[in-house]
């Protein structure tokens, strides 16, 4: 049974995958292998998006399927102030900050009103919303969007437009936010949420203002994935309404449900095997889509709770008894 | 402690309350009686601002709180428990006290600081579990207790917000005679601690528990008075006691 936040006595593995990723562009230099090194940012950026939702999603019950209208923001706000010759770093990730932090608070104002199936309905309406609206937009391309040519300027302590400090930057800001959301779930404010997930109705019967604790919890979220959405619009050098489209939102709780629903770390085994999958399935086949959707039904079925289920079960099984 | 002036409550052409005039003061148990489909229960959603009256005015500790949410009515002392018993299943019993607790112990927009940390806290919610008889099973998960524990546990998590006045929707319903002899033994404990309206169906819990009674038939208050008083009345006789029991 789950208590706060289940026992983390798979902690230990999970400190080994994230220290191998801090030895993957080493792998990649020496290897040659660039691409990799590619592939492993684009892993971590949307790792952090995907531990963003967890927050809401795995821990406070609110299943978003609008997520990737935050990381859309935050690339945009990349773009658009590129597009503007305004290269400073800090303006970017302030406007990526700010920028999700608004769509949070009028949104969620809406969003919050409502539960379960609404809740799903309306964060997808409203991100499709913000999708069109950038699609309108002849000014920043439209549906074809924009290049970006020069990255983020954070002067010459963090050049980003470097491949590897770019993967390391993402790697930090992940550890960053794994470590902001183990406090906050297991802070005063964590326990409300999980408290509310579980029956809101005693919740308010306890004196807590539920309603408020959910919309700060989402704006929480939501100003992480703009940070993932500003790290993704300088990995790619290029932004599109696309990337707001809420087949990426799926992804995003695909990521979720094959790591462990409300697992700290689950987001982060989630991409990578998301990531890794789709990479070796489309190498093989066209028809990849088909194998990839029999695999996340196999896991959605048998794998109770995802990876970290299968993994605590591994455990289990080596040392009797102990999970 | 809490009054109530002339509430009206109906759904669609059904009225489940018509002109409610109760007054409960200082300690005072009150228990509300009737048929099922009286309206007690909701009432108690009334006064516990789940619903919102028709019209009518409700006064808690001298303030009217007719249009103040559930959230805020408890945060001024006003706890209830559910007559379908509302924890929280997936958390150690310990766990839902403290939620208890931390709602009364300043606010909760707190994101650093681990609650582990908070030892008043803890502390606290085991006073309140020893007080109920649960401190035994604190690091139990509340889906394993039986069903007279876990309405034991909603008494502790009521208790822990340190309320002036407690709503208790059927605290003996669903259980053994001997689970509701502890849960009334573990009530009159409470006698004289704090107010508390009382909706039961068990006349011998009723009598040993409450100061004053109310009848409560087809969404009105037919009587109202002490439980000797109540006893005897022939009005409540017929419409209740006669019917039910002989």
């Amino acid at each position: 049974m789950r208590t706060w936040v289940p026992r983390e006595t798979t902690t230990r593995f999970y400190l080994t995958v994230m220290l191998l990723l801090c030895l993957v562009p080493v792998a990649t230099t020496w290897s040659g292998q660039g691409f990799y090194l590619d592939l492993a940012t684009r892993i971590l950026i949307l790792a952090i998006a995907a531990v963003s939702l967890n927050l809401i999603l795995g821990y406070g019950g609110m299943i978003s399927l609008g997520h990737a209208a935050f990381v859309g923001i935050g690339a945009y706000s990349v773009g658009i102030f590129s597009y503007y010759e305004i290269h400073n770093g800090l303006v970017h990730l302030g406007g990526a900050v700010a920028g999700s932090v608004l769509f949070a608070l009028v949104t969620g104002m809406v969003c919050l009103r409502t539960r379960g199936v609404y809740f799903i309905m309306i964060t997808l309406a409203f991100a499709q919303m913000l999708y069109f609206v950038f699609v309108s937009l002849e000014e920043y391309g439209a549906d074809d969007g924009l290049l970006i040519y020069q990255r983020s300027d954070f002067g010459a302590l963090l050049d980003i437009e470097n491949a590897v400090v770019l993967y390391y930057t993402a790697l930090a800001v992940l550890a960053g936010c794994i470590g902001l959301v183990h406090r906050i779930v297991n802070a005063r404010f964590g326990r409300v949420i999980v408290g509310i997930r579980h029956n809101e109705q005693r919740m308010r019967a306890l004196g807590y203002d539920t309603y408020r604790y959910k919309l700060t919890c989402y704006v929480i979220s939501g100003a992480m994935a703009g940070v993932s959405g500003f790290l993704l619009g300088n990995f790619t050098n290029f932004i599109s309404p696309e990337m707001m489209d809420w087949t990426h939102s799926g992804e995003l709780i695909f990521m979720i449900v094959l790591g462990g629903t409300g697992v700290l770390f689950a987001p982060v085994t989630g991409a990578l095997a998301f990531l890794l999958l789709e990479e070796s399935l489309s190498s093989i086949t066209v028809y990849w889509h088909l194998i990839f959707g029999l695999i996340l039904i196999a896991v959605v079925l048998f794998g109770r709770g995802g990876l970290h289920g299968i993994l605590l079960r591994l455990l289990s099984r080596g040392k009797s008894g102990r999970c | 402690m809490l009054r109530t002036i002339g509430l009206n409550k109906s759904f669609g052409g059904i009225s489940a309350s018509s002109d409610i005039n109760l007054e409960v003061s200082g300690k005072e148990i009150r228990a509300v009686v009737g048929p099922n489909g009286a309206g007690k229960t909701t009432l108690i959603a009334q006064l516990s601002g789940l619903l919102r009256p028709d019209s009518g005015t409700i006064i808690f500790g001298g303030k009217d709180v007719t249009n103040a949410g559930v959230h805020s009515r408890a945060r001024m002392g006003l706890a209830r428990s559910f007559q379908i018993t509302s924890i929280i299943l997936p958390l150690t019993v310990l766990d839902n006290v403290m939620l208890s607790v931390q709602s009364v112990s300043g606010h909760s927009y707190r994101f650093w600081k681990p609650v582990s940390a908070e030892r008043e806290m803890h502390e606290k919610a085991m006073r309140n579990l020893a007080e109920v008889g649960l401190a035994a099973v604190s690091d139990r998960v509340a889906a394993e207790l039986s069903h007279g524990e876990q309405r034991q546990l909603e008494i502790a998590m009521a208790l822990a917000l340190d309320p002036r006045m407690l709503l208790l929707d059927e605290p003996t319903a669903g259980m053994s005679r001997e689970e509701s002899g502890h849960m009334v033994r573990l009530l009159s404990g409470l006698k004289g601690q704090t107010a508390m309206i009382l909706i039961e169906h068990d006349m011998n819990a009723v009598f040993a528990l409450a100061d004053t009674v109310s009848v409560m038939v087809d969404g009105r208050i037919i009587a109202s008075g002490t439980t000797d008083e109540i006893r005897r009345d022939p009005a409540v006789r017929r419409a209740y006691l006669g019917d039910s029991r002989a």
